[in-house]
Protein backbone atom coordinates (compact mmCIF):
# COMPACT_ATOMS: atom_id res chain seq x y z
CA UNK A 1 0.00 0.00 0.00
CA UNK A 2 2.95 2.29 0.48
CA UNK A 3 4.54 1.59 -2.89
CA UNK A 4 2.94 2.29 -6.19
CA UNK A 5 0.83 -0.54 -7.55
CA UNK A 6 0.09 -3.58 -5.43
CA UNK A 7 2.40 -6.54 -5.08
CA UNK A 8 1.25 -10.09 -4.43
CA UNK A 9 2.12 -9.64 -0.74
CA UNK A 10 -0.22 -6.65 -0.51
CA UNK A 11 -3.08 -8.69 -1.95
CA UNK A 12 -2.34 -11.63 0.38
CA UNK A 13 -2.13 -9.51 3.51
CA UNK A 14 -5.25 -7.60 2.54
CA UNK A 15 -7.25 -10.86 2.21
CA UNK A 16 -5.87 -12.39 5.43
CA UNK A 17 -6.34 -9.07 7.24
CA UNK A 18 -9.98 -8.81 6.22
CA UNK A 19 -10.54 -12.45 7.18
CA UNK A 20 -9.03 -11.84 10.64
CA UNK A 21 -11.20 -8.74 11.12
CA UNK A 22 -14.29 -10.74 10.15
CA UNK A 23 -13.51 -13.68 12.44
CA UNK A 24 -12.63 -11.24 15.24
CA UNK A 25 -15.98 -9.50 14.86
CA UNK A 26 -17.80 -12.84 14.90
CA UNK A 27 -15.95 -13.91 18.08
CA UNK A 28 -16.84 -10.59 19.72
CA UNK A 29 -20.48 -11.16 18.80
CA UNK A 30 -20.22 -14.71 20.20
CA UNK A 31 -18.77 -13.32 23.45
CA UNK A 32 -21.63 -10.84 23.69
CA UNK A 33 -24.15 -13.66 23.18
CA UNK A 34 -22.34 -15.56 25.92
CA UNK A 35 -22.74 -12.64 28.30
CA UNK A 36 -26.48 -12.91 27.79
CA UNK A 37 -26.91 -16.67 27.71
CA UNK A 38 -24.60 -17.93 30.44
CA UNK A 39 -26.06 -18.26 33.90
CA UNK A 40 -23.95 -16.63 36.62
CA UNK A 41 -21.30 -13.95 36.93
CA UNK A 42 -18.41 -16.42 36.81
CA UNK A 43 -19.66 -18.11 33.65
CA UNK A 44 -20.29 -14.78 31.98
CA UNK A 45 -16.66 -13.83 32.53
CA UNK A 46 -15.70 -16.66 30.18
CA UNK A 47 -17.90 -15.08 27.52
CA UNK A 48 -16.14 -11.75 28.13
CA UNK A 49 -12.85 -13.65 27.87
CA UNK A 50 -13.58 -14.47 24.24
CA UNK A 51 -14.06 -10.77 23.49
CA UNK A 52 -10.80 -9.88 25.27
CA UNK A 53 -8.66 -12.53 23.60
CA UNK A 54 -9.97 -13.91 20.33
CA UNK A 55 -12.11 -10.89 19.45
CA UNK A 56 -9.68 -8.09 20.24
CA UNK A 57 -6.66 -10.21 19.28
CA UNK A 58 -7.86 -11.10 15.81
CA UNK A 59 -9.14 -7.59 15.10
CA UNK A 60 -5.75 -6.15 16.13
CA UNK A 61 -3.89 -8.78 14.09
CA UNK A 62 -6.06 -8.01 11.08
CA UNK A 63 -5.40 -4.29 11.46
CA UNK A 64 -1.69 -5.06 11.82
CA UNK A 65 -1.72 -6.80 8.45
CA UNK A 66 -3.58 -3.86 6.93
CA UNK A 67 -1.47 -1.15 8.56
CA UNK A 68 0.11 1.22 6.03
CA UNK A 69 3.36 2.04 7.86
CA UNK A 70 5.54 0.78 10.69
CA UNK A 71 4.46 3.55 13.11
CA UNK A 72 0.89 2.28 12.96
CA UNK A 73 2.12 -1.30 13.39
CA UNK A 74 4.11 -0.37 16.51
CA UNK A 75 1.06 1.27 18.05
CA UNK A 76 -1.14 -1.73 17.28
CA UNK A 77 1.42 -4.08 18.86
CA UNK A 78 1.53 -1.81 21.94
CA UNK A 79 -2.27 -1.91 22.21
CA UNK A 80 -2.11 -5.70 22.01
CA UNK A 81 0.59 -5.88 24.69
CA UNK A 82 -1.37 -3.61 27.04
CA UNK A 83 -4.51 -5.73 26.49
CA UNK A 84 -2.64 -8.96 27.26
CA UNK A 85 -1.62 -7.56 30.66
CA UNK A 86 -4.76 -5.63 31.60
CA UNK A 87 -7.58 -7.89 30.37
CA UNK A 88 -6.84 -10.83 32.74
CA UNK A 89 -6.17 -8.41 35.60
CA UNK A 90 -9.57 -6.77 35.13
CA UNK A 91 -11.29 -10.15 34.78
CA UNK A 92 -9.56 -11.37 37.93
CA UNK A 93 -10.64 -8.20 39.78
CA UNK A 94 -14.27 -8.94 38.91
CA UNK A 95 -13.95 -12.59 39.97
CA UNK A 96 -12.33 -11.57 43.24
CA UNK A 97 -14.97 -8.92 43.92
CA UNK A 98 -17.74 -11.44 43.22
CA UNK A 99 -16.12 -13.92 45.62
CA UNK A 100 -15.76 -11.30 48.36
CA UNK A 101 -19.36 -10.23 47.80
CA UNK A 102 -20.27 -13.81 48.69
CA UNK A 103 -21.56 -14.90 45.30
CA UNK A 104 -21.25 -18.68 45.11
CA UNK A 105 -20.54 -20.09 41.68
CA UNK A 106 -23.09 -22.57 40.41
CA UNK A 107 -21.22 -25.88 40.37
CA UNK A 108 -21.71 -29.14 38.57
CA UNK A 109 -19.40 -31.05 40.93
CA UNK A 110 -18.10 -30.40 44.40
CA UNK A 111 -14.86 -28.50 44.79
CA UNK A 112 -11.98 -30.72 43.85
CA UNK A 113 -8.34 -30.87 44.83
CA UNK A 114 -6.12 -31.15 41.82
CA UNK A 115 -2.45 -30.90 41.29
CA UNK A 116 -0.31 -31.11 38.23
CA UNK B 1 22.61 0.98 38.68
CA UNK B 2 21.88 -1.84 36.23
CA UNK B 3 18.08 -1.68 36.61
CA UNK B 4 18.17 2.09 35.97
CA UNK B 5 20.19 1.57 32.81
CA UNK B 6 17.92 -1.21 31.49
CA UNK B 7 14.78 0.72 32.36
CA UNK B 8 16.17 3.84 30.63
CA UNK B 9 16.96 1.85 27.49
CA UNK B 10 13.47 0.28 27.46
CA UNK B 11 11.81 3.65 28.03
CA UNK B 12 13.87 5.31 25.30
CA UNK B 13 13.11 2.46 22.92
CA UNK B 14 9.40 2.94 23.61
CA UNK B 15 9.76 6.68 23.12
CA UNK B 16 11.59 6.21 19.82
CA UNK B 17 8.94 3.79 18.61
CA UNK B 18 6.03 6.05 19.47
CA UNK B 19 7.50 9.44 18.60
CA UNK B 20 7.56 10.44 14.97
CA UNK B 21 9.79 13.44 15.70
CA UNK B 22 13.46 12.71 15.10
CA UNK B 23 15.08 16.16 15.38
CA UNK B 24 17.98 16.66 17.84
CA UNK B 25 15.77 18.69 20.17
CA UNK B 26 13.09 15.97 20.43
CA UNK B 27 15.64 13.16 20.64
CA UNK B 28 17.33 14.84 23.61
CA UNK B 29 14.00 15.64 25.29
CA UNK B 30 13.06 11.97 24.93
CA UNK B 31 16.36 10.83 26.37
CA UNK B 32 15.95 13.26 29.26
CA UNK B 33 12.44 11.96 30.04
CA UNK B 34 13.60 8.33 29.86
CA UNK B 35 16.40 8.98 32.36
CA UNK B 36 14.11 11.07 34.57
CA UNK B 37 11.36 8.45 34.72
CA UNK B 38 13.88 5.69 35.48
CA UNK B 39 15.45 7.73 38.29
CA UNK B 40 12.05 8.50 39.82
CA UNK B 41 11.03 4.82 39.53
CA UNK B 42 14.30 3.82 41.21
CA UNK B 43 13.72 6.28 44.05
CA UNK B 44 10.20 4.88 44.47
CA UNK B 45 11.78 1.45 44.83
CA UNK B 46 9.71 -0.15 42.09
CA UNK B 47 12.61 -1.21 39.86
CA UNK B 48 13.01 -4.58 41.62
CA UNK B 49 12.34 -8.15 40.55
CA UNK B 50 8.61 -7.45 40.78
CA UNK B 51 8.46 -4.08 39.01
CA UNK B 52 10.90 -5.04 36.27
CA UNK B 53 10.90 -8.88 36.09
CA UNK B 54 13.50 -9.00 33.33
CA UNK B 55 14.34 -12.69 33.71
CA UNK B 56 10.69 -13.46 32.94
CA UNK B 57 10.15 -10.76 30.32
CA UNK B 58 13.00 -11.82 28.06
CA UNK B 59 11.90 -15.47 28.17
CA UNK B 60 8.27 -14.55 27.36
CA UNK B 61 8.68 -14.86 23.54
CA UNK B 62 9.59 -18.56 23.97
CA UNK B 63 6.08 -19.50 25.06
CA UNK B 64 4.16 -16.92 23.03
CA UNK B 65 3.38 -19.33 20.19
CA UNK B 66 2.12 -21.94 22.65
CA UNK B 67 -0.02 -19.34 24.46
CA UNK B 68 -1.57 -17.99 21.24
CA UNK B 69 -2.42 -21.55 20.17
CA UNK B 70 -4.00 -22.33 23.57
CA UNK B 71 -6.05 -19.13 23.42
CA UNK B 72 -7.32 -19.83 19.90
CA UNK B 73 -8.20 -23.42 20.81
CA UNK B 74 -10.15 -22.47 23.91
CA UNK B 75 -11.88 -19.60 22.10
CA UNK B 76 -13.45 -22.19 19.82
CA UNK B 77 -14.37 -24.51 22.71
CA UNK B 78 -15.94 -21.71 24.78
CA UNK B 79 -17.76 -20.53 21.66
CA UNK B 80 -19.32 -23.97 21.31
CA UNK B 81 -20.41 -23.88 24.97
CA UNK B 82 -22.02 -20.48 24.43
CA UNK B 83 -24.02 -21.80 21.50
CA UNK B 84 -25.05 -24.76 23.64
CA UNK B 85 -25.28 -23.45 27.24
CA UNK B 86 -26.87 -26.65 28.51
CA UNK B 87 -23.52 -28.42 28.23
CA UNK B 88 -21.96 -25.97 30.71
CA UNK B 89 -20.89 -27.80 33.87
CA UNK B 90 -18.93 -25.28 35.94
CA UNK B 91 -16.15 -26.45 38.25
CA UNK B 92 -13.98 -24.72 40.81
CA UNK B 93 -10.58 -26.28 41.32
CA UNK B 94 -7.36 -25.68 43.17
CA UNK B 95 -4.24 -25.87 41.08
CA UNK B 96 -0.82 -26.41 42.60
CA UNK B 97 1.68 -23.97 41.15
CA UNK B 98 5.34 -24.92 41.10
CA UNK B 99 6.73 -21.44 40.51
CA UNK B 100 9.34 -19.98 42.86
CA UNK B 101 9.07 -16.25 42.15
CA UNK B 102 6.03 -14.07 42.71
CA UNK B 103 6.26 -12.63 39.20
CA UNK B 104 6.07 -16.11 37.67
CA UNK B 105 3.16 -17.08 39.92
CA UNK B 106 1.26 -13.95 38.85
CA UNK B 107 2.07 -14.73 35.22
CA UNK B 108 0.68 -18.23 35.74
CA UNK B 109 -2.53 -16.82 37.24
CA UNK B 110 -2.85 -14.25 34.45
CA UNK B 111 -2.32 -16.82 31.70
CA UNK B 112 -5.03 -19.03 33.22
CA UNK B 113 -7.43 -16.07 33.05
CA UNK B 114 -6.20 -15.18 29.58
CA UNK B 115 -7.28 -18.52 28.11
CA UNK B 116 -11.06 -18.41 27.83
CA UNK B 117 -12.90 -21.05 29.82
CA UNK B 118 -10.78 -20.65 32.93
CA UNK B 119 -10.61 -17.66 35.28
CA UNK B 120 -8.37 -17.21 38.30
CA UNK B 121 -10.51 -16.36 41.32
CA UNK B 122 -7.79 -16.25 43.94
CA UNK B 123 -4.10 -16.91 44.41
CA UNK B 124 -2.88 -18.38 47.66
CA UNK B 125 0.70 -17.24 47.82
CA UNK B 126 1.59 -19.11 50.99
CA UNK B 127 0.55 -22.50 49.62
CA UNK B 128 1.34 -21.73 45.97
CA UNK B 129 -2.23 -22.54 44.99
CA UNK B 130 -4.43 -20.96 42.38
CA UNK B 131 -8.21 -21.16 42.71
CA UNK B 132 -9.67 -21.49 39.24
CA UNK B 133 -13.22 -21.33 37.93
CA UNK B 134 -13.70 -23.38 34.78
CA UNK B 135 -16.64 -23.51 32.42
CA UNK B 136 -16.47 -27.30 32.47
CA UNK B 137 -14.16 -30.16 33.37
CA UNK B 138 -12.80 -30.07 29.83
CA UNK B 139 -10.88 -26.93 30.75
CA UNK B 140 -9.08 -28.62 33.63
CA UNK B 141 -6.14 -29.66 31.45
CA UNK B 142 -5.84 -26.20 30.01
CA UNK B 143 -5.15 -24.74 33.43
CA UNK B 144 -2.19 -27.08 33.88
CA UNK B 145 0.42 -24.63 32.72
CA UNK B 146 3.22 -25.46 35.13
CA UNK B 147 5.67 -26.89 32.56
CA UNK B 148 5.36 -23.86 30.29
CA UNK B 149 5.38 -21.25 33.06
CA UNK B 150 8.42 -22.92 34.60
CA UNK B 151 10.24 -22.29 31.32
CA UNK B 152 9.91 -18.61 32.20
CA UNK B 153 11.86 -19.23 35.38
CA UNK B 154 14.55 -20.97 33.37
CA UNK B 155 13.83 -24.50 34.55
Amino acid sequence: MTEMGSSTWDIIRFCIGIACLGIGCLLTLLGAIGMLRLRDVYQRMHGAGIVDTGGAGLVLFGLLLLSPDWQTSVRLIMIGAVLVFTAPTATHAIARAARFAGIRPELAHEEKETSS
Amino acid sequence: MRPILISTLLMYGLWLALSDQYTPLFLSLGAGSAVGVSLIAYRMGVLDAEGLPLSILWRLPRITAWLVWEILKSNIIVGRYILNPRAVAPVVMRIKATQKSKAALVTHANFITLTPGTVTIAVNEAQNEILVHGLSRAFLDEAMMNPQINLLEGK
